[in-house]
């Protein structure tokens, strides 16, 4: 573009691009921006998760190793009371049921056993301190963790996720994001069981059925 | 071929009790082996030949109430497998057999034999007699086995749980009682006497409902079982 000067030789302006600053970023620019901000979160969040899952479990150690020098016949009252089933206990000791029998019975734990019995009742305590509400700690363990497999809240248990089942207690996470992070693929493995069902009669015998025929 | 609905162990402790103590305290459950009993198909009823059995009957099925076994008792020949299987080789083949290994003590590769079938009569069936049970874990992938070997319909295992967790939830509770009142006890009668204590625990009412009812009902169990707990302590103090 030119224009006539007042002596008559014409001026060239310089071309420009822009006419005036720009106010809005490249949309390039921010989506790098949102990026880095989206990963700081991330990173920050992770952080926060495992300082989080981390003092969980430094509790959950803290107090096994207080409970470890309770005697076992002492354990056992607690789970007990509790109503926790011995298959379970044995399930989750990692011992047969005749052992935990024998134990009740006086006879000697021995030293691993009885770390791992001062952890499930530790756990246990910590259960209902994470959730006031829980009413019944058997029946929540036998309870299924994850919407669309047959794995319990025990099962989580003793694959050792012992810290983020506090979590799953106090409604921070659920089964399936920790099966999720630990445990890629579970969906195709640990599908629940699904075409059959179980229908119980009137006379008090049950009968498996198939689940379309039940509904 | 490979029928991936029926599972496999990972050992042999997982499905089979063999602890002296539970086998005379336990209940008659699905499962458990029984030695020296008189076979009924025997030639002329020769009382003299005997076998090891298996009862295959669902649970509900081989007890009437108090938790005496039925007159006659669905059983399964218990023999020599002589070609002996791995635990993973168990959804491929020998569909008719559930192995029971060496852990009987009546020879090596023992196994149940899923279509050899005896009506044992109950007073066969003696707790002395009893040489093994199987844990929890261990009826439902029987019952599995059993109804494939039955139906060639390979049902999950789940279902088989399902169907019989109450009852094997009953049976706990039963020998937590038994064995509270009776642990040093070898006396099938006298043992039989704390059976019926304990079922008639179990059909006292409450709310209008058998205490029973509690081990269908979702979240029962566990308050069945600290009823039970509380009971056994009364009793306990109150002997004393």
């Amino acid at each position: 573009m030119t224009i006539q000067s007042s002596v008559g030789s014409s001026i060239a302006r310089p071309t420009r691009d822009e006419t005036r600053t720009a106010q809005v970023e490249p949309p390039a620019l921010l989506v790098a921006g949102t990026a880095e901000l989206r990963r700081d979160v991330d990173d920050l969040h992770g952080r926060a998760r495992g300082l989080h899952r981390d003092s969980q479990e430094t509790q959950l150690s803290l107090l096994t190793h207080q409970l470890n020098l309770t005697a076992p016949q002492a354990l056992l009252d607690e789970l007990a009371d509790e109503g926790v089933a011995w298959a379970l206990v044995a399930r989750i000791v990692g011992v047969t049921p005749a052992a935990v029998r024998k134990w009740r019975r006086g006879e000697t734990v021995t030293p691993t056993y009885n770390r791992e019995l001062a952890e499930f009742v530790a756990f246990c305590r910590l259960l209902r301190e994470r959730n006031p509400l829980l009413d019944d700690v058997d029946q929540w363990l036998d309870t299924p963790a994850a919407s669309q497999a047959d794995v319990t809240h025990a099962n989580l248990y003793i694959d050792g996720h012992r810290a983020e089942l506090l979590n799953i207690a106090s409604s921070d996470t659920t089964g399936d994001a920790i099966l999720d992070e630990h445990d890629p693929g579970w969906r195709d493995r640990r599908a629940r069981a699904r075409r059959w069902k179980v229908v119980h009669h009137e006379d008090g015998t049950s009968s498996i059925v198939d689940e379309t025929e039940a509904s | 071929m490979r029928v991936e609905a029926l599972v496999s162990p990972r050992n042999q402790a997982e499905i089979i009790e063999d602890d002296p103590d539970a086998l005379f305290l336990k209940s008659f459950m699905t499962g458990d082996i029984f030695t020296d009993v008189s076979d009924p198909d025997a030639p002329d009823n020769d009382p003299d030949r005997t076998i090891t059995v298996a009862i295959v009957g669902h649970p509900c099925a081989i007890r009437q109430s108090g938790g005496k076994l039925a007159r006659r008792v669905p059983c399964c020949l218990v023999g020599v497998n002589t070609n002996p299987i791995e635990f993973d080789e168990w959804p491929e083949r020998q569909f008719d057999l559930f192995p029971l290994g060496d852990v009987l003590g009546t020879g090596e590769h023992q196994a149940v034999r899923l279509a050899e079938f005896r009506p044992v009569r109950d007073n066969q069936l003696l707790r002395s007699r009893r040489i093994a049970a199987l844990t929890p874990r261990g009826i439902y992938l029987f019952q599995q086995r059993f109804a494939h070997s039955l139906t060639r319909v390979g049902f999950q295992l789940k279902a088989f749980e399902d169907g019989s967790k109450h009852i094997v939830e009953e049976a706990e509770l039963e020998v937590e009682w038994v064995e509270e009142f009776a642990a040093d006890e070898r006396d099938d009668k006298v043992i039989g006497k704390h059976v019926k204590t304990f079922h008639s625990f179990l059909d006292q009412e409450v709310e209008g409902q058998p205490r029973r009812a509690m081990l269908k009902r979702e979240g029962g169990q566990s308050a069945l079982r600290k009823q039970l707990r509380a009971e056994i302590k009364r009793l306990g103090s109150e002997a004393r």
